[in-house]
């Protein structure tokens, strides 16, 4: 038996790593400053702390609201409530880590089988909603393996998203079109491509001169997998009322810290950007002056040291509930104090005033502590500093909500509700693959010379005339199988888009019947899910491959037969829930289409979902 | 009504505050606290990616000086979406006049997020 294993390392790394270049840069969760910090998370994720891991993912997404807006990385890290989950047992922690962690497996960007480079087997059935990318090489049948450059993409669903200015919009209105409409956007396009035509230079006839290696047209005739169908509507509307009631929760332990009592002693409270929790001039005094002009305000009864400031609202009047901005929180405070003496500032102003002051409490701390973290946090803040912040904020409300049986109960009701809300949208999830999908795929191939094997000292092999293209029709079932896998099972018909002068035989080529099993396999922390897959392929050749008879040393050579196709492939992400992927194949063939001896050899290639440049809102 | 930052606010008494949250990529994940007595959610209605939903801050006799409700958001983004984050927009505005533009923003498997939104009555 002749064996040859086969590597295309130094082309495709190349085009891997070109690829990661572009996602780092494009990658919310990949900022510079993360690169460090996630390098280290990698190794040390297997043995991180369960409230480690939570100040790993809060980091990660205080980087994303940071890109996005400050105000909105702000209200993320001053909120009691993005703690809960490192307050409470770590075991309900990890259960809540369980519970969000999901994934689809049946979204197909390469090109089919029948195209020629595909590392694949077998179709699946759901293409990507506007467009992908992939570069693989792999012609599983073929006893050449060209690379292949593949782009698939929806016309209707690019036309809405244009139009409509919104991923999601766009979905909405497409379904709210005519039949006519729905079905021509059931429908998507692929057009593929090879990089390099030059490989067999020696090749007869000549080489095809440009790189268009030809298109496909899929068609959903039955798939219900996206999630934004209608159909799963309720299901999603479930898990909000489980959200809801961890809103609750988390209002409930806000309460409860808010009812810690004020320390004997604590300063009053200073003035946080929100007024309501601070100091406020309730009536009283005598003012002139106009609006913006201050007072101020000191000798508050019960706190020694005191001073504030206070604006007039409008002319010669100060409104009930101004907020007064602390410039010394005095000390040793009893009780919050009601009055205090007003006195000039930029304003003319005397007399007694009316006055609500907090004392601090534990919450008031917290909050101020909070502002004053994320105010000393610069924008180019590192991962690391970002996560002492974060840690600081942490650790300081668990040491003051640790005496708070009601907050705690709070949090860990909050935390509870939130892990039923994760379970109920796994089983949405989990209910969506398990609806079959059915699709059928018109394939059209431009055969090239490249294919033919390269000539040696010793054999040379040709074809007489230019080779035939090919026109493949592929109907693809899917199904879920057991335990999280996916069964697809394909039936493939090729034929002859002409037949050469040297052609023997009617216009059908070949039928197939593939089958693959995808299998998740457990996360890998920072990295993602790979999958396991296993397929087979049966091809009866029932004509020549090329169309003719191949002629090795000038002499023809029938190539008709059965094809068995046997492969292995590992498919890894590249970054959790970066859409890119590489898989890697190990495949095993009887034969190839044109050397009639067992093939063994290995594939590496990269897909690249390229929705995302439409996804932006 | 005048935005503090992105979770304050300071509004009038008797005001009506808008929220209006919406999604980039369905389905709509949002679950939101009820207010407190006094300011229950009012015309709740469902938009093609998400919800508008109103509340009128209690009236000058009322005790009640601050009106809070918690969001939780939660993402389900698929696994093969190139773009791995999912941003919430949320638009509160105010009978008085007054509007602000937030963002939530989550990373595909990130715990939910739940925010707390506060109204304070100053008149």
């Amino acid at each position: 038996m002749h064996s040859r294993f086969r590597h295309y390392f130094s082309i495709l790394l190349l085009v891997v790593a070109t690829h990661v270049q572009i996602l780092s840069a494009q990658s919310p969760a990949t900022g510079s400053n993360s690169t460090a910090r996630s390098a280290s998370a990698v190794s040390s994720a297997a043995t991180e702390s369960i409230p480690d891991q939570v100040l790993d993912q809060l980091v990660k997404e205080v980087d994303l609201m940071k890109k996005k807006q400050l105000g909105a990385a702000r209200q993320l890290v001053t909120s009691e409530t993005t703690y809960l989950p490192y307050l409470v047992a770590p075991s309900a922690t990890a259960q809540l880590f369980n519970a969000f962690q999901e994934q689809r497996l049946d979204v197909q960007v390469t090109s089919s089988q029948s195209a020629g480079s595909s590392t694949s087997t077998t179709n699946k059935g759901s293409v990507p909603w506007l467009f992908g990318a992939a570069v693989e090489a792999g012609a599983l049948t073929q006893s050449t393996t060209n690379g292949q450059i593949v782009l698939r993409g929806n016309v209707t669903n690019a036309i809405a998203a244009t139009k409509y200015q919104g991923y999601i919009t766009s979905f909405d209105k497409v379904q709210e079109q005519n039949a006519l409409v729905r079905n021509i956007a059931a429908t998507s396009f692929s057009i593929s491509f090879n990089p390099s035509n030059t490989t067999n230079s020696s090749a007869s006839p000549a080489p095809q001169t440009n790189n268009f290696s030809g298109f496909s047209i899929h068609y959903d005739i039955w798939n219900h997998r996206d999630p934004r169908d209608r159909r799963w509507r309720r299901n999603w509307a479930s898990t909000i009322v489980d959200l809801a009631s961890a809103s609750n929760s988390a209002d409930a332990f806000l309460k409860a810290f808010e009812a810690l009592p004020a320390l004997r002693g604590a300063l009053i409270e200073t003035t946080p950007s929100f007024g309501s929790k601070g100091a406020t001039y309730v009536s009283g005094g005598t003012v002139v002056g106009s609006t913006g002009q201050t007072c101020t305000l000191s000798k508050f009864d019960t706190v020694p040291g005191a001073e504030a400031v206070v604006a007039l609202t409008e002319a010669d009047a100060i409104g009930s509930g101004s907020p007064l901005k602390i410039t010394k929180q005095g000390a040793s405070a009893t009780s919050a104090p009601s009055t205090a003496t007003l006195s000039n500032g930029t304003a003319t102003c005397s007399g007694t005033a009316a006055v609500t002051v907090p004392l601090q409490t534990p919450s008031n701390q917290w909050e101020a502590l909070a502002e004053a973290q994320f105010d000393d946090l610069s924008a180019s803040a590192t991962d690391e500093e970002i996560r002492a912040v974060l840690k600081t904020l942490a650790e300081d409300l668990a040491a003051k909500v640790k005496t708070s049986p009601e907050a705690m109960s709070a949090a860990q009701s909050a935390v509870a509700n939130l892990i039923q809300a994760g379970r109920k949208k796994t089983q949405t999830y989990t209910a969506i693959m398990q609806t079959p999908t059915i699709s059928f795929e018109y394939s059209y191939v431009r055969q090239s010379t490249n294919q033919i094997p390269g000539s040696t000292s010793t054999t040379t092999m040709s074809a007489a005339s230019p080779l035939p293209n090919l026109s493949t029709f592929d109907l693809i079932f899917n199904t879920y199988l057991v335990a999280g896998s996916q069964l697809s099972l394909n039936g493939v018909a090729t034929i002859f888009n002409s037949l050469p002068v040297a052609a023997r035989g009617g216009s059908m080529r070949d039928v197939e019947a593939t089958a693959e099993v995808d299998i998740p396999l457990p996360q890998i922390s920072n990295i993602g899910k790979p999958t396991l897959t296993f397929s087979g392929l049966y091809m009866d050749l029932i004509n020549q491959p090329l169309g003719q008879p191949l002629l090795v040393n000038g002499i023809a050579e029938s190539r008709t037969g059965n094809i068995g196709v046997f492969q292995g492939k590992f498919t890894i992400p590249l970054g959790k829930g970066s859409g890119v992927n590489v898989p890697v194949a190990f495949t095993y063939a009887n034969r190839t289409e044109l050397v009639k001896e067992s093939d063994v050899r290995g594939s590496i290639g990269v897909t690249f979902n390229l929705d995302s440049l439409f996804s932006k809102p | 009504m005048t935005a503090i930052d992105d979770n304050h606010y300071a509004t009038v008494s008797g005001e009506i505050i808008s929220v209006t949250t919406q999604v980039d990529k369905q389905p709509f994940l949002v679950g939101f606290s009820n207010p407190p007595d006094n300011a229950t959610w009012q015309n709740i209605t469902p938009l093609a990616n998400g919800d508008k939903r109103s509340f009128t801050m209690p009236d000058a006799n009322d005790p009640t000086q601050i009106v809070r409700y918690v969001a939780t958001y939660s993402e389900s983004i698929a696994a093969g979406d190139p773009d791995p984050t999912q941003t919430y927009t949320v638009v509160i505005s105010g009978s008085a006049g007054g509007t602000r533009t937030s963002y939530i923003v989550i990373g595909a498997g990130s715990l939910p997020i739940q925010i707390p939104y506060y109204f304070v009555k100053t008149v």
